[in-house]
């Protein structure tokens, strides 16, 4: 396929793409230059890395999910033997400044094994009890071990993208009901079970979601400052370098989960408005491939990645402007990180891919 | 399968539009609460209070200035986190010299700040600082220092705790004196660091003004030393020192013993008293002015015993006759009351006035009394002949002093001022003190006459013998008022109030010093108790001034008052 009628007739998707790697490197920029410099390289990785993603036919990389899938689970444990500490969380693996987070790509890994899996069977058909246990199973694993890093934003992560696959490949009736029971019966277990394995700003974290008021100074904080950021961007914003919660460093996890609230405070209402339309125009992208795609796996991965792309996205925002507790999902595009810019970029090219190869 | 995926987007959309109304609600309609927060957060207005100004004197010594003092304070709740409130009150107690129970109470306070002590001694802080007690902190406050120690006491006054000005000059410019109060804004980041901060006020606009005193530093330091060494011989209970320049009404000089009265006020301005003799110049000034006496005029000394509405008045040198230059020579109360006489109840009343007498001179100085003076329709038959001679009537130091000036200057009654000029820290002058004329009182002439006959008292048997200076030509007058006592209903002779005013050269009036010794143990008057001080403190002023003695030709003009001596004594002679 050549490179100029990829560009041409996808101009509107790139280019939003490109946006907003650019005002994603400006809010880190804004919160120090180093932080742009290193996103920077990422940036120029996953570009490349984008292209080639482009170039492989989607379909190679759902025909070795399962090695895929082998090799995050092996480093996943790796990480817990290995993995390289930072702020009370071993996440990464690597070495000197090059650091990757596997946990990021296992969403991607284990999105392609749900379809490589499943996708196969009759799509009016839904899933059987024994699978829905099979899909679990494959989640609950990393995810576990992602929790325990502790990262229960990726973990969760992973949970809404079985959900999302599991939702886009429908259940059966009485599987649906079944799992329902089956949750509501098992639910008080595992709520002691998830309970006593969080740690205790997680807990904190949810009892204060729960109810704010209790302690707005203390648990709350994160919330609060976010919010207090947000609001004094105003409409107009507060210019690039008017971002007085973060320069005062009032917003914790400014760079990374709370980057967004950054954006918001320098660009104000009008800024976060444009990046929502921007969101919503590569959601919308994704939206359309996936409707026009005449292949089911080329289905599901479109609008998987999407449904991945959108929640990611909302559930920061959410975190952000209050009205969703504070998990640690990364806002794609403007939260720091090499592994979280790449995992978007690899899904973005995936979309395109489909709609390169599968769309009328 | 791609209904259930119109659904995911419909879900989708309807979170995006969430997100976007929340943003609504929060970056528009609460923006103002958000942004005030975001303030509230990270800006800490700090309250930042300017050096209060300095005091110079004439030459621009400094008489007042700051220097800040270590104190120590305490935060208890991290005291008590670390040690035991009670091994550290034991700890304490020694070089602070408070007592261990006292100290844990203090430190016992539920409290993040406790005062323990100010103005400490370093070696005290080093101390302290060595036993390395965590919630202990050495802070430095600003103390009023003055310079030149306690000859400065009364005159530039006191200081509270809080800086603010409780007596002197220290009360009456505090305002101007006064750092001013400026807002420091700070940004503080989440870890209470501040990283940026900016003066709503440059700092160093925020000092309190400069004062600058006409008074001369070392001449006051000189008197003050003088004063306090003679209230203790002669075993007084005080006295005052006023040296003023006539020609100004400017002070030059300010010292007060005033032990034995009540604290943090100056006599020189309060001290109500009767002046005794020296008031005798208001007489003879007030007469010659009008023209009621003339110099060579003979007044009957009825050898020492004049009898008045309702008493006696003795002389303490019996004279058969005398003129008006004998009557201050020999303080004459027989002649004066005469004198007053001649001169008439409401002339007499109104050249009081004129002198200033009854009312306060004005001086920006605290305290200052306005004396007392009778209206006329109060006084008795017997008023005019005690007013003549300096009793029933009270004044004040510096109303004497800007009396006799008016004496020495040529008539012109000058309004007493301690402050040359103010200036904003920066340097520039805010305000200047100009000498300030209040009233013309009387003639050129009568002034130049009366300096004569003051020449007199200080010449060889006049009572001022002993505040003659050779080589310069005094002028001066001795008093020495017998102070009431109200137990007895009489004068007493036994504690007075001795007093000596002194204009000096004569020929060019530039200093007026006004010496009062209060209550001397020792039976004293004027004479041998003040005049010997005016003596002390007017040579060291000539020689400090370097004012010059006269050629021993003087011009006419200058030679006048010699003339008149001449002129009194050829009248005596040829009596």
């Amino acid at each position: 396929m050549p490179a100029a009628y990829i560009l041409r007739s996808n101009s509107t998707f790139l280019g939003v793409i490109l946006v907003m790697i650019s005002l994603g490197l400006l809010t880190q920029y804004s919160i120090d230059w180093h932080l742009a410099l290193r996103q920077g390289v990422w940036a120029i990785v996953s570009v490349a890395l984008f292209w080639v993603c482009l170039m492989v036919p989607y379909k190679a990389f759902l025909q070795k999910s399962p090695y895929i899938y082998a090799v995050l689970l092996t480093s996943l444990i790796l990480v817990r033997l290995v993995g390289h500490e930072s702020h009370g969380a071993r996440r990464w693996l690597g070495v000197g400044s090059i650091m990757i987070q596997p946990s990021e790509f296992m969403k991607l890994a284990l999105l392609f094994l749900l379809i490589y899996l499943f996708a196969r069977e009759p799509s009016y058909d839904g899933l059987r009890v024994d699978r829905i246990f099979l899909a679990f199973l494959f989640t609950l694993v990393p995810a576990y071990l992602i929790s325990k890093q502790p990262d229960l934003g990726t973990a969760l992560g992973l949970i809404f993208t079985l959900a999302i696959f599991l939702v886009l490949r429908g259940i059966r009736a009485h599987t649906f009901f079944l799992t329902i029971l089956a949750t509501v019966t098992a639910l008080p277990i595992a709520w002691q079970l998830i309970w006593t394995h969080l740690h205790s700003f997680q807990k904190d974290r949810i009892r204060t979601f729960l109810n704010p008021q209790a302690d707005p100074m203390g648990l709350g904080y994160h919330t609060l400052q976010s919010m207090v950021a947000v609001g004094s961007g105003g409409i107009w914003g507060q210019g690039i370098h008017g971002a007085t919660q973060v320069k005062f460093r009032y917003l914790p996890g400014a760079s990374t989960d709370f980057a967004f609230a950054v954006f918001s405070e320098e660009w104000g209402f009008l800024g976060a408005f444009f990046l929502i339309v921007l969101n919503m125009l590569i959601i919308w992208f994704g939206f359309e491939t996936a409707m026009t795609s005449k292949d089911p796996k080329g289905f599901y991965l479109a609008a998987g990645l999407t449904g991945v792309f959108g929640t990611s996205f909302l559930i920061n925002a959410g975190m952000v402007v209050g009205i969703l507790p504070v998990v640690g999902i990364p806002m794609p595009f403007m939260s720091y990180g090499g592994s979280a810019l790449l995992m978007t970029m690899v899904g973005l090219a995936l979309i395109l891919n489909v709609r390169l190869r599968d769309c009328g | 399968m791609k209904n259930r995926t119109r659904v995911i987007m419909a879900l989708v959309l309807f979170g995006f539009l969430g997100v976007a109304l929340r943003l609504v609600v929060v970056q528009g309609v609460g923006r103002g609460n958000y942004a005030q927060l975001s303030l509230k957060e990270h800006q800490r207005i700090l309250l930042v209070h300017g050096e209060r100004g300095v005091v110079l004197d004439r030459n621009g010594d400094v008489l007042a200035s700051n220097r800040s003092l270590p104190g120590l304070v305490c935060d208890p709740t991290v005291l008590k986190k670390h040690s035991s409130v009670s091994r550290v009150a034991r700890e304490l107690s020694g070089p602070l010299g408070i007592s261990p129970a006292h100290l844990s109470l203090i430190l016992n306070k539920k409290s993040r700040f406790v005062w323990i002590r100010h103005d400490l001694f370093p070696q005290t802080v080093s101390e302290i600082k060595e036993l390395r007690i965590p919630g202990l902190y050495v802070m430095n406050e600003e103390r009023r220092f003055y310079p030149g120690g306690e000859a400065f006491h009364t005159l530039i006054g006191t200081t509270g705790r809080d800086n603010s000005g409780l007596s002197g000059i220290e009360r009456r410019f505090d305002r101007e004196l006064s750092g001013h109060t400026g807002g420091r804004v700070i940004e503080v980041s989440a870890r209470g660091r501040s990283y940026f901060f900016r003066d709503l006020v440059a700092p160093e606009k925020l000092s309190g003004n400069v004062i600058r005193l006409t008074v001369d530093g070392e001449l006051q330091k000189y008197a003050q030393l003088a004063l306090d060494e003679e209230v203790d011989k002669v075993q007084a209970e005080g006295g005052v020192v006023l040296v003023m320049d006539p020609k100004t009404g400017a002070i030059l000089a300010m010292a007060s013993n005033n032990k034995g009265m009540q604290a943090q006020i100056n006599p020189a301005v309060s001290m109500v008293y009767e002046p005794g003799s020296i008031f005798k110049l208001v007489t003879a000034s007030a007469a010659l002015n009008e023209k009621a006496v003339t110099l060579g005029e003979q007044f009957d000394g009825h050898d020492g015993i004049f009898y008045i509405p309702g008493g006696v008045l003795h002389d303490d040198e019996p004279q058969k006759s005398l003129n008006l230059a004998g009557i201050l020579a020999k303080s004459s109360n027989i002649g004066i009351s005469q004198v007053g006489l001649r001169l008439g109840p409401s002339r007499f009343y109104r050249y009081i006035r004129l002198f200033g007498f009854g009312a306060r001179t004005g001086i920006a100085y605290p305290g200052e009394s306005s004396g007392i003076l009778h209206p006329l329709s109060r006084w008795s038959h017997r008023s005019i002949y005690s007013i003549s001679m300096g009793q029933e009537i009270g004044v004040t130091p510096i109303q004497l002093v800007t009396a006799v000036s008016a004496i020495a200057n040529g008539g012109k009654l000058m309004q007493p001022y301690l402050v040359s000029s103010i200036a904003s820290p920066a340097g520039e002058t805010i305000w200047k003190g100009k000498p300030r004329m209040v009233r013309e009182v009387i003639s050129r002439k009568t002034s130049r006459t009366l300096l004569g006959l003051m020449e007199n008292v200080v010449s060889p048997g006049g009572t001022g013998v002993n505040a003659a200076i050779s080589g310069y030509d005094v002028a001066g007058k001795t008093g020495t008022a017998q102070v009431y006592d109200p137990l007895k209903r009489a004068y007493t002779r036994k504690r007075t109030i001795d007093s000596f005013v002194g204009v000096l050269p004569v020929q060019d009036p530039s200093l007026v010093i006004l010496v009062i010794v209060a209550k001397p143990k020792s039976l004293s008057w004027g004479g041998t108790v003040a005049a010997p001080l005016f003596r002390k403190i007017a040579q060291m002023a000539l020689v400090h001034f370097r004012i010059p003695s006269p050629p021993p030709s003087a011009s006419p003009v200058e030679s006048y008052p010699v003339r008149i001596i001449a002129e009194a004594k050829k009248i005596k002679e040829g009596d």
